[in-house]
């Protein structure tokens, strides 16, 4: 078990302290921005990997229509699962980690 | 305005993304807190008389907590984005910044030896955040003209066709409706990247001259590049407006946009007897600025107060709060009147940040006017 810190909350809490911060714990304010930046991370993905599809469609090469298949395909699903899980348990593990 | 360099893909849909979460903390976050301040007011009967009073039943709500934090974060973002769009091309910007042109309609006029203001200057020394969250504020950074370029855009949720790629069609109304159609020369105070001061130009074609001051040399040359390419005749001169060093009565036309608003009520007594000076009797001075805190129902002047802590805006609490006409009135001017600009544009989303719910209101642009006696 670790010792409590010796510094007061508010040097504790860093530079979010400084300026303003919206929520009583000024951590609060530096996890949505965390969150806030993975949004801007994820919204990249997304719009990167629907312009990859428009770019081989241009190239004509289809394969919207084969990731839908794919994602239904009953053999690839075990596979997906596991994925799935460790992803999660990646994700996750700071909340499962006691 | 000076070209900039294209963003990339991921730089692209990182601004795309911040213009989208805005606009939805806007239209649904800030709207959800007035729709929930209503439905509270109606049902207690007691509506409060005070933005204070509004602002105890506001603040402590979950939602207004995630939109305040939320407009806080987007905003560092946005000017981090901004920032680093233009960071692998310093060398193609350098270019651009010292690139003056050959035959100039106007001038640029820089003083190296103008001393900044404190106030101006030191705003992390005393652990508040800086002007508009603008890392290092205007003042030190050579990039802040394309930085405030592209980052101002995103602001006005509009990067993608920009906001200062023309004088903004509100700016050029807010400009003819100075008092006269025939000025001779005209002084744009506080002009920063000179939106206000084209905007005149285009207005008074005739004018002998048209100037516009700042004491931010980066912010200067901005401007000066932006009206060279756009074929307007301006001089921009680095002064400080609370003692420029021009001639009693050297102007008939004394303006400013969103200057107010960034000055302790000592400097901008300071600022009003200057212009009192500066001004030739019988001319008139007319500003672009926030509607006060009176003139607004007490719930939208304590979302309109978030600024001031939230977006880094030291004096806004202060200047809100004053009765600018009595500031006035008591430099001497005459006449002294202030309303919503009459110019109606739908799509404008309001400049305060927790005043945007996506619906126009027409007091969003507020303006002050007066005149000095004509002697």
């Amino acid at each position: 078990m670790s010792s409590p810190p010796d510094h007061p909350p508010e040097a504790a809490a860093g530079p979010a302290a400084r300026g303003y911060h919206a929520f009583e714990d000024p951590v609060h304010d530096r996890l949505l921005g965390v969150i806030l930046a993975l949004g801007a991370e994820v919204w990249n993905l997304r719009e990167r990997l629907g312009l990859l599809e428009s770019a081989l469609a241009r190239q004509g090469v289809e394969v919207s229509a084969l990731i839908e298949e794919l994602a239904l395909d009953p053999e690839r699903a075990p596979a997906m699962a596991a994925d799935r899980d460790a992803f999660l348990a990646r994700f996750l593990r700071a909340v499962s980690a006691d | 305005m000076p070209e900039l360099p294209a963003p990339t893909q991921e730089q692209a849909a990182h601004f795309d993304y911040l213009e989208g979460l805005r606009g939805y903390n806007y239209t649904v976050h800030v709207k959800g807190i007035l729709d929930a301040y209503e439905r509270a007011t109606t049902a207690d009967r007691a509506a409060p008389d005070t933005m204070d009073e509004a602002g105890v039943i506001i603040a402590p709500s979950p939602l207004y907590r995630f939109a305040a934090a939320t407009q806080h974060l987007a905003q560092k973002m946005g000017w981090a984005a901004a920032r680093r769009s233009l960071e692998g091309h310093t060398n193609q910007l350098a270019d651009v910044l010292n690139r003056m042109p050959a035959e100039p309609r106007g001038r640029l006029v820089l003083d190296p030896a103008l001393e900044l203001p404190e106030y101006y200057t030191e705003r992390d020394s005393e652990g508040r955040d800086d002007i508009h969250l603008v890392p290092g504020g205007y003042w030190g950074d050579p990039l802040v003209g394309p930085v405030y370029e592209r980052g101002g855009a995103l602001y006005r949720m509009a990067w993608r066709t920009g906001y200062t790629g023309s004088p903004p069609g509100a700016l050029v109304a807010f400009a003819k409706g100075a008092p006269s159609d025939d000025y001779r020369r005209i002084l744009d105070l506080g002009c920063s990247f000179g939106g206000l001061t084209m905007a005149l130009r285009q207005a008074y074609p005739d004018a002998e001259e048209v100037v516009g001051i700042d004491i931010s040399s980066a912010a200067l040359r901005w401007a000066h590049l932006t009206a060279e390419e756009r074929g307007l005749a301006i001089a921009f001169e680095q002064r400080d407006a609370t003692a420029t060093g021009y001639p009693d009565s050297s102007f008939d036309l004394i303006s400013g946009f969103l200057l107010l608003h960034e000055l302790s009520a000592e400097i901008l007594d300071a600022v009003m007897a200057e212009a009192y000076r500066l001004l030739r009797p019988g001319g008139h001075i007319r500003f672009l600025d926030m509607p006060p805190y009176a003139a607004l129902p007490p719930e939208r002047a304590f979302l309109q107060s978030f600024d001031c802590e939230g977006n880094g805006e030291a004096f806004w609490d202060e200047f809100l709060s004053r009765d600018f006409k009595a500031v006035l009135r008591a430099c001497g001017f005459v006449h002294v009147a202030d309303g919503p600009l009459d110019y109606e544009e739908p799509n404008y989303w309001g400049t305060a940040a927790l005043l945007r719910t996506g619906e126009f209101r027409l007091e969003n642009r507020w303006v002050n006017q007066a005149d000095k006696p004509a002697g």
